[in-house]
């Protein structure tokens, strides 16, 4: 393998087993809920943070989660890491079942995030090397071993490693700092790494450095990613493919190309109309969605875009959309618009699907 | 002395709240998602971040204690007579301060002194401690 030439020290990534054709995480029915304790009487109530997500991510390709604030673009992240309990679904890595045929340990190797905070997510009194060495000490690298691996690896991210690898993370900038956070991430040499909002604290030129770091990484160890951001434009432009969430649920996916050109559910329209236009004459001037999403703990029955959809009939607040095919490109949405004989009347015609 | 087992509760709610917010860190996080247990995550990544504070609460509790100790034996609520002790002193040397003034002042100028000292300890340990300085 080019990675193990390249890098001396690095750990064997973990075997790749179905091949191409298998997709490297298949996620279903993935669900998360929060109960929430009420007053001294009142009953406890449950949030639905993470509600039935089903997805998969193919090996080699970039996947972008969209979503407006608590829409449970992290939540998701952190059960995918399993940081956090789940109250359901699957979740398979590589085709096999974590917790059942991959055991946690194994799946941590094969799995890495990268945290927004870039500050919070490095332990103060651990220098960059040490920081950057604990994840391969963990799995049983010796101390010096892992410490040239992190020189590497700080080499690979951008940052001389003399200069680097004995200061604190307080020492160094917001993206130099990220820059550690994803030289940590590849440290165990992961097949697949979450980017939580991974470029969303820093400024704009860094961003686009790192961002651009991201993909010369991703081509020279054949990364997956799994790039969760609200910033659009970011995400276009390192996705292949998109999955656009909202309270808690996925409305929208497909080819990135496919749903920004022809958005499908009314949510990612009015996401991308949000979008700030570089031509002043075409600037927005009547927000696309007003309010704040309804509340988690008690989402609308229906479709739960309903109450903020500029289309919404009757029918919509009755019949839950399910995923449907908008077109043949694996493009689908979750609106009763796309559902033939759904009874919305901007539904397509056709026999009513069960 | 009955003003440890006062300040102990004290110490151990800042313990709890100090650990309570290091645990909540994202590189806790970061720890378990490479694969760590928890008693490695407590040793290379709580100990150190939990210590320094308690360290420098603990001190800064020294000064404070002092003055209660020597302030309840100078009400006669603490040591009694054979036992040497500034609060004390300053009572029975109370009478004398027409006499010798020096004398009568002296352990007040004793307690001050150090549990100024014993502030100035918890000051350093706190800049001590914080690896930004």
């Amino acid at each position: 393998m080019t990675e193990i030439a390249e890098l001396p020290h690095a750990l064997e990534p973990i075997e790749d087993i179905g091949g191409a054709a298998q997709p490297l995480l298949q996620v279903s029915g993935l669900t998360k809920h929060f109960p929430v304790r009420g007053g001294l009487f009142a009953p406890s109530k449950i949030v639905r943070a993470v509600d039935d997500v089903n997805f998969s991510v193919a090996k080699g390709e970039t996947v972008g989660i969209v979503g407006e604030s608590g829409c449970g673009k992290s939540t998701t992240a952190r059960l995918l890491m399993h940081l956090m309990p789940r109250n359901g679904g699957d979740i398979i890595y590589d085709g096999r079942a974590v917790g059942r045929e991959l055991s946690l340990r194994e799946l941590r190797r094969g799995m890495q995030m990268v945290f927004q905070d870039s500050y919070a997510s490095l332990n103060p009194r651990l220098t960059i090397e040490e920081s950057i060495a604990f994840g391969p000490k963990v799995h049983g690298m010796a101390d010096s071993e892992a410490r040239a691996l992190a020189r590497e690896l700080l080499g690979k991210v951008g940052l001389r490693p003399e200069t680097f690898a004995n200061r604190y993370p307080h020492e160094v900038s917001g993206g130099q700092r990220q820059r550690v956070n994803i030289a940590r991430a590849l440290a165990l040499s992961p097949r697949l790494v979450i980017l939580d909002e991974a470029v969303s604290a820093l400024d704009k030129s860094v961003e686009a450095q790192v961002l651009n770091l991201l993909v010369d990484l991703k081509r020279e160890f054949g990364l997956t990613y799994l790039f969760i951001s609200h910033d659009l434009n970011v995400v276009r432009y390192i996705s292949d493919r998109v999955l656009v969430m909202y309270l808690g649920e996925v409305v929208e996916l497909g080819p990135v190309d496919d749903v920004w050109d022809q958005p499908a559910h009314p949510y990612t329209r009015a996401l991308l109309a949000a979008m700030p236009s570089s031509d002043p004459d075409k600037r927005t001037e009547v927000p696309p969605i007003s309010g704040d999403p309804p509340n988690p703990i008690d989402p609308p029955d229906g479709c739960r875009f309903h109450t903020r959809c500029p289309f919404a009939e009757a029918v919509c607040s009755k019949i839950k959309p399910l995923l449907s095919p908008v077109s043949k490109s694996g493009h689908q949405a979750a609106c009763l618009m796309v559902i033939p004989g759904s009874g919305h009347s901007a539904a397509p015609e056709g026999e009513p699907v069960q | 002395m009955s003003l440890t087992i006062v300040f102990m509760p004290q110490i151990t709610a800042f313990a709890e709240r100090v650990t309570t917010g290091v645990r909540n860190m994202d590189f806790v996080e970061a720890a378990r998602a490479s694969g760590a247990g928890p008693l490695t995550i407590m040793r290379v990544h709580m100990l150190a971040n939990v210590l320094g504070p308690i360290f420098v609460y603990a001190t800064g509790l020294i000064s404070v204690s002092m003055i209660l100790a020597a302030g309840l034996s100078f009400l006669g609520l603490g040591t009694k007579p054979p036992e040497p002790e500034w609060g004390l002193m300053l009572n029975t040397l109370r009478t004398a301060i027409y006499v010798n003034p020096w004398v009568a002042a002296l352990p007040g100028a004793m307690i001050f002194a150090v549990s100024i000292c014993f502030n100035l300890l918890s000051d350093g340990m706190r800049s001590a401690m914080d690896i930004r300085s």
